[in-house]
């Protein structure tokens, strides 16, 4: 949920700077866009409704959120020359690598769970966090723990929330690619183009 | 149905080409970052 914020963020940003350079504001167009909903739809029945998680063995789960990131490289690589594609590519491309290495489930460590107010009886070492995609295990056993969720938010937000580096990058690339103009990448290239022939 | 497409059809002859286009790169951008992030289950860790 944390990161539909950085959507939100990057919307405003990229209306402001389109509303103070005078254009009307219109991101560049993803190609592709129904790998998204092949990816995300059995993500969704997994982790987010709770009619279809509950039913679903946790056995399952390092398959589908693996299946579903592998669908979301294609569709990254398939939009790579969009300007801020490769800054998410390089955050998914973050989470896969330790979900891989850490049997299809993204670490969480007892340390982090303590510092966020995480009851005790709500988790165990080895097991899955909820419903979520993370499984608890202590640092020494967790294969690049930096790149696992070991990130917090400061305590002075009212939001307890665990996330990765990969995740960071994830964001960045969001508000980096709704930055982008598509109105005004359209109005440059006219312009290059309009000296090359005048040259 | 008929009703139900006639009223589809009535709200994108209103909602310009350029606001459809948005909504759209929106919805993509909110799926990608649901399936591709992994921070903790919704969002709040002990919260669920």
């Amino acid at each position: 949920m944390i990161l539909v914020f950085a959507v939100a963020i990057g919307l405003a940003a990229g209306f402001i700077r389109a509303k103070l350079k005078g254009e009307p504001y219109q991101p560049i167009d993803l190609k592709y866009v129904w790998l998204l909903l092949v990816a995300t739809l059995p993500q969704v029945l997994a982790f987010f409704l709770p009619a279809t998680r509950e039913r679903i063995p946790n056995p399952w789960i390092p398959f589908i959120l693996i299946g579903s990131q592998l669908i979301l490289l294609i569709f990254v690589w398939l939009n790579r020359k969009i300007p801020g594609m490769w800054v998410l590519g390089l955050g998914l491309l973050l989470n896969l690598a330790v979900i891989s290495l850490n049997g299809g489930w993204m670490p969480i460590s007892l340390e982090t769970l303590e510092s966020q107010g995480a009851p005790q009886s709500s988790w165990q070492i080895g097991s899955r966090h909820g419903y979520s995609k993370d499984i608890v295990l202590t640092r020494e056993s967790t294969t690049l723990w930096i790149l696992s969720d070991i990130l917090t938010l400061p305590k002075w937000i009212p939001y307890r929330v665990a996330f990765s580096i990969g995740d960071v990058f994830i964001a960045l690339g969001v508000i980096g690619y709704l930055l982008q103009n598509d109105r005004s990448m359209q109005k440059n290239k006219f312009i290059s183009n309009k000296g090359e022939i005048k040259s | 149905m008929n009703k139900l497409s006639s009223k589809v059809k009535f709200f994108l002859s209103r909602a310009d080409n350029r606001t459809v286009r948005l909504l759209v790169t929106l919805l993509s951008l909110v799926l990608f970052v649901l399936a591709a992030g992994a921070p903790d289950g919704m969002g709040g860790v002990g919260m669920q």
